[in-house]
């Protein structure tokens, strides 16, 4: 049993097997005519769990920037559509990412960000190398069949393009350069390799993670369909406007599918990432992560960063958001037509179902 | 408007076939899959197959008056002490008899009318505590602690039997028992086992048994009885399920009957110093946030120093298979 194998053994399409004939036939009709999704597609808990384990778990997610790593041993520990990870400096200088439980009795190993040359999970002292290999589990040489070989933590791909980090839990996942569509250039900013991190602001918003991303495109960006980019693809693109000084600015937005942009804006002084993390079905976190050109000096950087600090888009979004979301909550909510991030969620729900159905295994308690 | 969804499929007893996959890979030194610790169908034949057959402590023999109502994993029962003095119980729901025993000063039901006797249940047990010098009869209540948390009954149950963990997470437990397992003596009945500990001379908080030995028992599926050499008092953890990932703990304590007032009240203060139940319950939601995840990756023990795990979990998939 290797890395790769125990990893990759994850059946992720058996999660959309508790999807109820009516639920499929919501999502075709939805894709067939271009309607909305009923509203308990924000509420329901069940389907939630449904979409952020069959779907969310294998797409890529922004995971911070890469000055939290800067030595052999940095560990960082965060959660990605509900699961912990680690991601940390290796002894060979590289970032590896981990889901961080143990293999012995399902404790969270890393508890905290930490710079060390091992993870020592605390239920029984269970340590793992940088590596992920368990190196030691304390009393084993008692059992003469346990092999420490069999039970590194779980790998996950993780992505490194300039100071900005991408991960996907899914090792079986196309890896983020060979997306079906790549990785786009930025036509109008500022080259990604050539940035440094800036600050972060971060929102709690009590809404579905799709009314968000759906609210935000439509006040923000206008989606521009590319040719022979279906719901298949993996990157949008958007054009739109934003505040930089307190002027609007032309910016041009690449969407990460589902739940991240990267804006540049005309200025080509730097960029900033929005990326949205799911909580609940009813509730959200939305992170922006400024970066900017290296060699901006400090007082620039300072009058941007207070700016940006001043500005009350995101509040507004995130005010009109929670509205929404109460509407769906009470009142079934309007019935507006299929927008983004929805459409493209009912696609890939559709994919796995079909994969599901392939695939079929005998057993609930997957093990 | 809460939409409600309708249940996608109805709940599957796991096949016989299944189980016995299941029972391979424990005697191959892995644990129940971690879906068992969050999925709500397999909880509810648990409930079902296991809990609501099993004996429970219910309460102490003080509290039980003209009726004394309490709830075991989904069966609401009913206890009332009668004109002859003993204690007896009828279900609920079913409106008849279930089994109730007296010991000591608890009282313990099993909701199933068609249960074993609980001295077949916890074969001999009560035997054994009496030889370690605890007649029961001479213990009365003395206060209890309670504790709700997030977690399925089992990763209490696989935390509490083994203390594999005890060094790691359990500071004063390290300091004041001897924890080179050669010098425990551990031993197991079908329901029951037990977990001989020394305590150390320099005891830290258990310093009224300095020298003297720490007993352990936990009777399957959900309480613990635990004392020392010392004899002045035992304490029980009774768990209680209330969902698949929440458990209620009592921790009851008892005293001899003729402690002086005094003397319980230096107790209750030492006994308050210990960090243990609050540093499990810390570990238990933990582990119950890895495993609803959905996938964390089924356990594997080592069953030199966790075998009490593989052992409950045998019983588990006994009677689920039943």
């Amino acid at each position: 049993m290797n890395l790769e194998a125990v990893a990759n053994g994850i059946d992720w399409s058996r999660f959309v097997r508790h999807l109820a004939p009516a639920r499929i036939r919501e999502l075709e009709r939805a894709l067939r005519d271009g309607s909305a999704l009923p509203a308990h597609w924000r509420t329901d808990a069940d389907l939630f769990a449904i979409e952020r384990d069959a779907v969310l778990r294998r797409c890529w997610h922004y995971a911070g920037h890469a000055g939290g790593l800067s030595k052999v041993g940095d560990q960082i520990v965060q959660k990605i559509a509900g699961v912990p990870i680690v991601l940390l400096r290796d002894e060979r200088n590289d970032i590896r990412g981990f889901v961080n439980i143990c293999r012995h009795r399902a404790h969270l190993v890393v508890l905290e960000n930490q710079s060390r040359r091992s993870m020592q999970c605390i239920y029984h002292g269970w340590t793992y190398g940088l590596d992920g290999r368990l190196r030691a589990a304390p009393r084993a040489r008692t059992d003469p069949c346990f092999d420490e070989e069999q039970f590194p933590l779980l790998s996950i791909q993780v992505h490194q393009w300039g100071q900005t980090l991408w991960v996907n839990l899914d090792l079986a996942a196309p890896g983020f350069e060979t997306n079906p569509t790549a990785r786009p250039a930025a036509p109008l900013g500022a080259s990604i390799e050539d940035c440094r991190h800036s600050f972060d602001r971060t929102w709690t918003i009590k809404a579905n993670w799709k009314l968000f991303v759906d609210t935000f495109m439509e006040r923000h960006c206008v989606i521009r369909p590319r040719k022979h980019q279906g719901l298949a693809t993996w990157w949008l693109f958007g054009e739109g406007h934003t505040s930089i000084e307190g002027e609007q600015v032309p910016c041009c937005y690449h969407w990460l599918m589902p739940m991240t942009f990267i804006r540049h804006a005309s200025d080509r002084r730097g960029f900033d990432i929005g990326a949205v993390r799911v909580v609940d079905v009813d509730r959200i976190e939305f992170r922006s992560s400024v970066f900017v050109n290296r060699d901006m000096s400090a007082e620039t950087e300072a009058r941007r960063r207070e700016s940006c600090l001043r500005d009350a888009a995101l509040d507004a979004d995130s005010d009109l958001c929670e509205r929404r979301q109460q509407t769906d909550a009470e009142e079934g909510g309007p019935p507006p037509p299929l927008s983004p991030a929805s459409a493209w969620l009912a696609a890939r729900l559709l994919e796995a179902v079909r994969q599901s159905d392939q695939t079929e295994r005998p057993h609930d308690d997957h093990d | 408007m809460t939409t409600t969804i309708e249940p996608a499929r109805l709940p599957q007893v796991p096949s016989r076939a299944r189980i016995a996959e299941l029972q391979a890979a424990l005697d191959a030194g892995y644990t129940l899959p971690s879906a068992w610790y969050m999925d709500r169908e397999l909880y509810a034949h648990e409930c079902e197959r296991v809990l609501r057959r099993s004996w429970h402590y219910v309460c102490h023999e003080a509290e039980v008056g003209d009726a004394f109502a309490h709830e075991i994993a989904g069966a609401a029962i009913v206890l009332r002490r009668e004109r002859d003095g003993v204690v007896r119980g009828h279900s609920k729901q079913a409106q008849r008899p279930i089994r109730v025993e007296q010991w000591g000063p608890m009282i313990w039901a099993n909701p199933d009318p068609a249960a074993p006797c609980f001295d077949d249940w916890a074969f001999n047990l009560r035997a054994l505590v009496a030889d370690n010098g605890m007649n029961l009869d001479d213990f009365r209540y003395s206060y209890e602690r309670v504790w709700r948390f997030k977690a399925n009954w089992k990763v209490y149950l696989d935390n509490s039997c083994e203390c594999y963990h005890c060094p790691t997470c359990h500071p004063q437990v390290n300091k004041a028992m001897e924890m080179d397992v050669d010098k425990q003596d551990f031993f197991a009945h079908r329901n029951w086992i037990t977990h001989v500990i020394p305590i150390r001379p320099s005891a830290g908080y258990r310093s009224e048994s300095a020298g003297l030995l720490y007993h352990f028992h936990w009777i399957f599926p959900m309480t613990f009885l635990q004392y020392t050499q010392e004899r002045r008092g035992f304490d029980i953890g009774s768990a209680r399920p209330l969902a698949p990932d929440r458990v209620e703990l009592r921790n009851v304590f008892f005293v001899r009957k003729d402690m002086a007032k005094d003397e319980e009240e230096a107790r209750r203060r030492r006994q308050a110093e210990s960090n243990v139940v609050a540093e499990d319950v810390a570990i238990c939601e933990r582990v119950q946030e890895a495993h609803a995840t959905g996938i964390a990756p089924t356990g594997r023990i080592l069953p030199s120093s966790e075998w009490f795990i593989t052992h409950f979990q045998r019983r588990i998939l006994e009677m689920m298979a039943a």
